[in-house]
């Protein structure tokens, strides 16, 4: 593995979370661990994309966090010139402040001047499509809306590489194809990017290499076509066991 | 070809930069967050003044009724009005610390901006919230007749003085919060010991001058200090400023030691 032309470098990165059980009619919790990343070693080179496919629990999400800094690795290391980020729809919502002042405070978070953060603001709901709501409280907005803002926002400043976590599930059909759009203008100019998703499509269609994730190890990383044909092949004989059983 | 970093890791440096270079993000974060807690009421601006000297109101009637003349300090109301203010800062700094990590996570994963720097928000929220308590103490001490002095320009700094406190206290309740979270419910009880132990309505010097040990045990608590500092420079109280100067100094730094020491354990935990 050489890390000179890596846009992240993971080595032996295993992460275990510390959390507690809590039983019906017992008072106090138990500790207990859960392992989520088992020795896991990745590259990602220079202007790769690169997919990550597995189930629900299978460490994706924590993968990406480990990536991006979010979470520090129980043991291994992370590595990146520069952080990586994660796209991502968490953020700041100060749900009694209006739209337009939610989406102005993240565009200062971003690093905008007050005169900056104006202007964009106004292009940014427009974009999506929220003209309408822009003086009303953030509250008001139904989940797809804040989606749909979320999006753009998160994708304000282009980052070196680029981690993106089910980003294209949220919204509705239409909002998706521009959404596509968009990331895929983002994704042409950044450095590295990882995409993880459920939807295979999203996988084929943007990646040229994919990671299959299964219980918190890799057990395929190649071409995107192969990565799909395993975890398809690998899922259905899952289901044939949890159907036996 | 740029190298490789381990991602893990920040140092004191980079902290301190960050801070620096988000420091407007930070102010209005800090009096956005305000804005939002008033912005359910009519007229939010102003709530963030009439909120504040209800309290005094209710603080200084309850007191002013119950409390024996011979205990209370001199100037009684401009008196128990600075030591609410000062007390208050301390409070919400304390309160706001508890949320910390939930309520920046979103931000940090967003942003990347250090909890470090979510803290300083965090007291520019408080000052925020004091400003409308300076506006009060000073309305205040020219409507009870108290003489205006060139002292009563440099009260505010006493505030301004009390961030780096602020900040302790803060970083505190944030990282202990996030190993204990019952640690709220001692927080609350924890703040009304301090609150009466702080000498806001009654004087510490006259109620506690038959037993030194305690006086001095009293003399620690930053409260109380900053409590004196804003009533030496607007009521004229004698105080010893040197020594009360440097008590706070030294209180202060122990407890950023501490903070940084809790918040730094707290804030790897957070990540891990």
């Amino acid at each position: 593995m050489t890390d000179a032309s890596a846009a992240v470098l993971l080595k032996d990165v295993t992460k275990v979370f510390k959390v507690r059980q809590r039983y019906p009619g017992k008072i106090f919790t138990r500790p207990t661990e859960v392992v989520s990343l088992n020795n896991v070693s990745l590259r990602i080179g220079h202007g790769e994309v690169v997919g990550l496919i597995g189930q629900n629990g299978s460490g994706k999400t924590t993968l990406l966090k480990l990536m991006s800094g979010a979470l520090n690795p129980t043991s291994g290391k992370v590595m990146a010139p520069s952080r990586p980020r994660l796209i991502s729809l968490n953020g700041l919502e100060l749900p009694n402040l209006s739209v337009l002042e939610n989406t102005e405070l993240m565009l200062r978070a971003h690093g905008r001047d007050a005169k900056e953060a104006r202007v964009e603001a106004f292009d940014i709901i427009g974009l999506a499509e929220l003209n309408d709501k822009t003086y009303l409280p953030y509250q008001t907005l139904s989940t797809g809306m804040r989606a749909r803002l979320g999006f753009f926002l998160t994708t304000i400043n282009q980052p070196k590489v680029l981690l993106m976590d089910e980003m294209l599930s949220v919204a509705d059909g239409r909002f998706q194809s521009r959404a596509t759009q968009f990331l895929s203008a983002m994704m042409s100019r950044a450095d590295g990017v990882v995409i993880s998703s459920h939807s295979m499509e999203t996988i084929i269609a943007n990646c040229s290499r994919a990671i299959v994730l299964q219980a918190g190890q890799i057990v395929f990383d190649g071409l995107s076509q192969g990565a799909v044909d395993f975890y398809s092949s690998t899922r259905l004989t899952q289901d044939n066991i949890a159907a036996a059983k | 070809m740029a190298r490789l970093k381990n991602l893990s890791r920040n140092s004191p440096g980079q902290i301190i930069r960050d801070i620096w270079t988000r420091r407007a993000f930070l102010s209005l974060l800090g009096y956005s967050r305000v804005k939002a807690s008033l912005a359910d009421t009519n007229a939010a601006g102003f709530w963030w003044l009439l909120e504040p000297a209800l309290q005094v109101a209710v603080y200084g009637t309850i007191f002013g009724l119950i409390l024996p003349v011979s205990s209370r300090p001199d100037n009684f109301v401009i008196s128990l009005i600075i030591g609410v203010a000062i007390f208050q800062t301390y409070q919400s700094a304390s309160t706001r610390g508890t949320n910390l990590f939930k309520e920046s996570r979103g931000l940090e994963e967003n942003t990347s901006i250090s909890p470090w720097a979510f803290v300083v928000s965090t007291v520019i929220e408080t000052h925020v919230k004091t400003l409308a308590f300076i506006v009060i103490v000073y309305v205040a001490a020219i409507v009870l007749g108290v003489t205006p002095t060139w002292w009563w320009l440099a009260f505010p700094l006493v505030f301004l003085w009390s961030s780096f406190f602020l900040y302790a206290v803060s970083l505190m309740t944030a990282g202990i919060t996030r190993y204990f979270p019952s640690f709220t419910k001692v927080l609350s009880a924890l703040n009304r010991l301090i609150f009466y132990s702080s000498g806001i309505f009654w004087s510490i010097e006259k109620v506690l001058s038959d037993s030194p040990p305690l006086l001095a045990l009293a003399e620690l608590n930053p409260v109380y200090q900053f409590i004196v500092m804003g009533r030496g420079l607007l009521v004229g109280y004698e105080v010893q400023w040197p020594w009360i100067f440097s008590i706070n100094v030294l209180s202060t730094a122990l407890l950023l030691m501490i903070g940084i020491l809790v918040f730094s354990r707290a804030n790897r935990g957070n990540h891990d």
